[in-house]
């Protein structure tokens, strides 16, 4: 029988899969190019994190600064391990930090907007699509979908208030 | 309030988004100049469009994880754990018998050894991420919020009472749910009074806030609508946010739907 240790430990994971599994799964498929290759190296950095959990200080990082600077090790790891010519892989991967850095950062980031782009109710969406990627004005807005100017308005503020929520909730402070 | 903060809120998303027509945009710009409250809101805001501009499109989907990733990190953890217990055993001053292998049941064990061993390798990792979690505001998944709050929960395994009050076709029923760990999942005591004693079975729920629910077991009510039961379910109460019970169409099996009637929160 499992300890109740293990059990609260176990939740622990859980809960912590729960709020960076997505982004790291999609920072993971960026950075390596493969699915199965990503879901590997999500399990990785998973349990590094757990074996690697007493050094984690939260008044020196973030966990998800700790989470990514384990991430992206790992990538270096398996970049290393599944490239058929070790040195010149390494050169190639010594060569790069900060450029795989930035690029953790970007892809994390937007992986983070698609998720709270996801998480708005379609007509919301449909506001931010027309007025910021399309550039649209509210007025043509409520032209090209049929809509009272008062509800393209109204919708305008709320989605943006919502997306402010969901990207809060993620960790990201907007 | 003021009605011009009313009509401020209102256009605050198109000022933001720079989608206004050219008075509307002047008239929100001089309210904010005035007003703290909205110039508050519209500093929440104003960084977003930027933000937006790191994807392509609204329609730019994440991609999610496949869902058997979320079994396949806590299996693997498991086996880890395991092999830690093993470690924690081959110590010296560790009885031999802890390295039975999960589900052995130890033949001369002493538990208190037992669990000292375990703790060691367990209580640091755990409190470190439990604190990773509680910053994150993932806590509400967690029994205990806190590393010392989580200890405590491990030494006395918690009971969770939760009052359940009547809702739609039965608002007058009521009922209360005590649930207890146990040896094959968690123990749910149930009293319900106030339902409806024939037309129903009734299939009692536990619930996350978003959406996923695992069934706790079904039951009938007696002929004066109480019900006192017994039921087993392997949800942990720890990871569920309320209990429902369903009421369905006596004698049509699990595939009926039917309303819920009553509802609780796991948590205040």
């Amino acid at each position: 029988m499992k300890s109740l240790q293990v059990d609260a430990s176990e939740q622990t994971l859980r809960a912590l899969y729960r709020t960076y599994g997505g982004e790291l799964y999609g920072f993971a498929v960026n950075s390596l190019g493969d699915r199965g290759l990503a879901e590997e190296l999500v399990q990785e950095v998973f349990t590094r994190v757990w074996r690697n959990a007493d050094k984690f200080d939260p008044d020196r990082a973030t966990f998800r600064t700790w989470l990514y600077g384990i991430a992206r090790n790992a990538v270096i790891d398996f970049d290393r391990r599944r490239s058929a010519r070790p040195p010149m892989a390494m050169h190639e991967t010594d060569a790069d930090p900060a450029a795989l850095n930035d690029s953790i950062e970007q892809s994390v980031l937007r992986w983070q907007v698609a998720a709270a782009l996801e998480r708005l109710t379609p007509e919301h969406r449909e506001v931010v699509r027309l007025a910021h990627f399309q550039g649209l004005t509210l007025r043509e807005v409520a032209e090209r979908t049929g809509l009272p100017l008062g509800t393209v308005k109204s919708r305008a503020s709320y989605a943006l208030r919502g997306l402010r929520l969901a990207l809060e909730e993620m960790g990201v402070r907007p | 309030m003021t009605s011009a903060c009313e009509s401020c809120r209102e256009l605050i998303g198109g000022y933001v988004l720079d989608a206004l027509e050219p008075d509307e945009r002047e008239h929100v710009r001089r309210h904010i100049e005035s007003c703290d409250a909205c110039a508050r809101e519209h500093a929440e805001l104003a960084t977003l469009p930027a933000l937006l501009d790191v994807v392509d499109s609204a329609d730019t989907a994440p991609l999610h994880p496949p869902a058997q990733l979320e079994e396949a990190v806590l299996d693997r953890f498991a086996r880890e754990t395991r092999q830690s217990h093993a470690a924690a055993a081959r110590e010296p001053g560790a009885g031999a018998e802890t390295a039975a292998p999960a589900g052995t049941p130890p033949a001369s064990a002493e538990p208190a050894q037992r669990r000292r061993s375990v703790r060691r390798f367990l209580l640091p990792a755990a409190a470190a991420l439990a604190c990773a979690v509680a910053a994150f505001g993932a806590a509400r998944l967690l029994t205990g919020d806190d590393a010392s709050e989580q200890r405590s929960a491990a030494e006395r395994p918690r009971v969770y009472d939760v009052a359940l009050s009547g809702v739609g076709p039965l608002p007058r029923a009521a009922g209360e749910a005590r649930l207890y760990p146990g040896d094959t999942g968690t123990g749910v005591h149930l009293t319900v009074r106030g339902l409806e004693p024939r037309a129903y079975d009734y299939e009692l729920w536990c619930i996350r806030d978003d959406g996923w629910k695992v069934s706790a077991g079904t039951f009938r009510a007696d002929s004066s609508g109480r019900a006192d039961i017994n039921l087993t379910t392997a949800a942990k109460p720890s990871e569920y946010d309320s209990l429902s019970i369903q009421a369905r169409p006596a004698g049509r099996g699990s595939d009926a739907r039917g309303p819920r009637v009553l509802i609780g929160r796991l948590r205040s």
